[in-house]
């Protein structure tokens, strides 16, 4: 198989600390190119696999492959990447402009070159009319821009970011989410972004990988991380609300279901996907949220739980109502494991192919 | 704020201002007055001289000499100590195991009083038998008696300065390198910085701070500090650990000419004040504060 010089491939990867995994034999590769997302809860393991990426750390088990070179024994410096952190770890005593210039102060780049790569990134990142000023003078937007302009002006094909638009307000992380894709796409940069904000990630990536504690539940695009959750984790995870998931038993025996779904199974529905309907499991209504748009419905099938999503020009429905859903849209799970039983999957919804608007945004 | 209050808050400030004006402001403003008059002896009383205590400095070889080798125990003992309570922080400032014995080894010197430290050195030095005699003699070096020796005794007496400042200054030293944040090293390390060219750039510029405020204790140490010349030497061989202020104690309290040991100490506190404001306005260009 070829690879590009800038694929990351992770092979059986664990990292322990004393008895506990944070990483727990992790393999999965990344393509050059790619906006790759590490997605998961805190304390997955996310910061831990960037770093072990970076060469801040060292696996206890496994291997890393950046260009189909094991990179075990390279001192970070020597793997070619830049890194962006979520301190933005900007040196509080130097000038924006000794920031940015200070990797290719230390790898003697020549003064010109200094110059001239220092005014094109700066124009770039709309850093231009700062570059006098310490960190401490900056907004925390602003400082994000410098640490991204310190990794950007490297010109190294990898970058790995470890939440950076975490310390920002909600306003700002909507302008650099758009801003650090567009960055992304025009320098051709191999991202790694790790982030526990699914917006950011579905926004974002070409790939999302979901994590849970130390493991990988499922790479896919966003479109089919949110489609087609590979576990019951991921599914619980993914969406707010979150994938309705019920227990088999209560769907046993309705149309619509492919044959033989039910019992021991769990049977997963997204918000959007409900409805009501003139036949089907019966729900009590347990309260209505009016979100503008939308109405978020709460109601109980059996003993489980569930949300609903309808539009606020449809009524709210009655007491207790018939239960419906999309065909083809349900995703089911064997309850004992709580992986997908992908021979459920409908083949109408065959994989959702890469948005190709989403590409060139 | 009303009256009230005023009358409140000078009553806080009171017993603290009293202290410090009967201790600290009288006897330094009798002291400078008593700089310009000479000592009363008998039944003579102390008579006005105007200048006369300095002009008799200027020719007194002792306070000469007293000024050369304080000049030359402060050249020594100020980067000295600096310099190695730096790399000892830098070296107890990452963990490894034993690093908590390290800091209290280096810092032990600290807690002992200057005159215990002055007998252990004098242990060290003694010729014949002293710790570093034998080491000389194993090498099959003749035995040297550095703070008998007039030209080996300052720089005797100053090693023991360093050695009892090093570990205090360390304290603070560890705690500026505590606070510069992992990631910074990090970052540098993906950019390809040496830890020598990260300690210059980064390291260095974010603890300057402290190093200043270290070096303004190190240079009020250098005249301060004079327990040990008590113990080790009293000044001696022939005036080659004469310090300044082990001077103005041997005038003012041996020969009882306070008017003259007035004058000198007007002298050591006008060095002192020149040199710590001196120290400030140079370094606070290059000082980054947070
Ligand atoms: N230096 C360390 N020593 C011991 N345990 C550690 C260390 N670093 C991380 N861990 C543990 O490893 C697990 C994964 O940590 P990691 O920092 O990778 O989580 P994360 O997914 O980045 O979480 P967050 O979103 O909160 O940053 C956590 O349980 C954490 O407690
Ligand atoms: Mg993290």
């Amino acid at each position: 198989m070829q690879t590009s010089p800038s694929q990351i491939q992770i092979e059986n990867v664990s990292r322990l600390f004393g008895q506990t995994a944070a990483l727990d034999n992790v393999s999965v590769s990344l393509d050059a190119g790619d906006f790759s997302v590490l997605l998961g809860p805190s304390g997955c393991g996310k910061s831990t696999l960037l770093r072990l990426i970076a060469g801040l750390d060292r696996q206890t088990s496994g291997a890393i492959r950046i260009g189909g070179t094991d990179v075990g024994d390279l001192p970070p410096s020597a793997r070619d990447l830049s890194m962006v952190f979520q301190s933005y770890a900007l040196f509080p005593h130097l000038s924006v402009a000794e920031n940015i210039l200070f990797g290719l102060k230390v790898r003697r780049v020549s003064k010109a070159e200094r110059l001239q790569r220092l005014n094109q990134v700066a124009a770039m990142m709309g850093l231009s009319a700062l570059l006098a000023r310490k960190p401490s003078e900056l907004s925390g937007g602003q400082q994000q821009r410098v640490a991204l302009a310190r990794a950007v002006i490297s010109e190294r094909p990898i970058c790995l970011m470890d939440e950076p638009l975490s310390n920002l307000d909600a306003k700002l992380r909507a302008d650099m989410r758009v801003e650090l894709r567009a960055i992304q796409q025009k320098l051709g940069l191999t991202v790694v972004y790790v982030t526990h904000d699914q917006i950011e990630a579905m926004t974002m990536a070409d790939r999302i990988i979901v994590m849970s504690a130390g493991r990988i539940e499922q790479v896919g695009t966003p479109e089919e991380v949110y489609a087609r959750p590979a576990t019951v984790f991921t599914a619980g995870f993914i969406g707010t609300p979150p994938m309705n998931l019920f227990p088999g038993r209560l769907f046993a025996g309705q149309e619509g279901l492919k044959g033989g779904a039910g019992e021991g199974h769990l049977i997963g529905l997204r918000p959007e996907d409900l409805s009501v309907a003139a036949r089907g499991p019966e729900a009590e209504l347990r309260g209505v949220e009016y979100l503008g748009a939308d109405r978020l419905v709460s109601a109980r099938l059996g003993d489980t739980d569930f949300i609903m999503r309808m539009p606020a020009s449809a009524a709210p429905p009655p007491a207790r109502f018939a239960l419906g859903w999309a065909e083809g849209h349900e995703s089911i799970f064997d309850a004992a494991t709580g992986t997908r039983l992908t021979q459920f999957d409908h083949p109408t919804a065959s994989q959702p192919k890469k948005d190709l608007t989403h590409e060139t945004a | 704020m009303n009256s009230r209050n005023w009358i409140y808050a000078w009553l806080m400030l009171l017993p603290a201002f009293v202290f410090l004006i009967a201790f600290t402001h009288l006897p330094a403003v009798t002291t400078l007055i008593d700089s310009f008059f000479t000592t009363a002896k008998g039944r003579r009383a102390a008579a006005f001289t105007g200048l006369g205590n300095y002009q008799k400095m200027l020719g007194d070889p002792i306070f000469v000499k007293a000024m050369v080798n304080s000049a030359i125990y402060a050249a020594i003992t100020i980067p000295a100590s600096i310099a190695l309570s730096l790399a000892m922080a830098l070296l107890v400032h990452r963990s490894f195991r034993g690093v908590s014995l390290m800091r209290m080894a280096f810092f032990t010197p600290t807690v002992l009083p200057l005159i215990a430290v002055a007998n252990i050195w004098l242990f060290f030095y003694a010729p014949g038998f002293g710790l570093i005699d034998q080491i000389r003699l194993y090498f099959g070096l003749p035995s040297a008696n550095y703070v008998g020796q007039p030209d080996t005794a300052l720089y005797a007496v100053a090693a023991v300065t360093i050695w009892k400042e090093a570990g205090f200054f360390m304290i603070f030293f560890l705690a500026a390198l505590q606070t510069i944040p992992q990631s910074l090293r990090e970052a540098a390390a993906i950019e390809g910085c040496g830890r020598w060219t990260f300690f210059r750039r980064v390291t260095l510029p974010l603890i300057m701070p402290t190093t200043l405020f270290v070096s303004v204790n190190a240079v009020i140490n250098a005249f301060r500090l004079v327990d040990h010349v008590f113990v080790m030497t009293k000044g001696g061989p022939d005036s080659a650990t004469m310090l300044l202020l082990y001077y103005i104690f041997e005038t003012g309290f041996r020969f009882w000419d306070t008017a003259y040991a007035a004058a000198l100490t007007v002298v050591l506190i006008a060095i002192l004040s020149v040199v710590g404001i001196g120290q400030f306005f140079l370094a606070d260009r290059r000082v980054h504060y947070k």
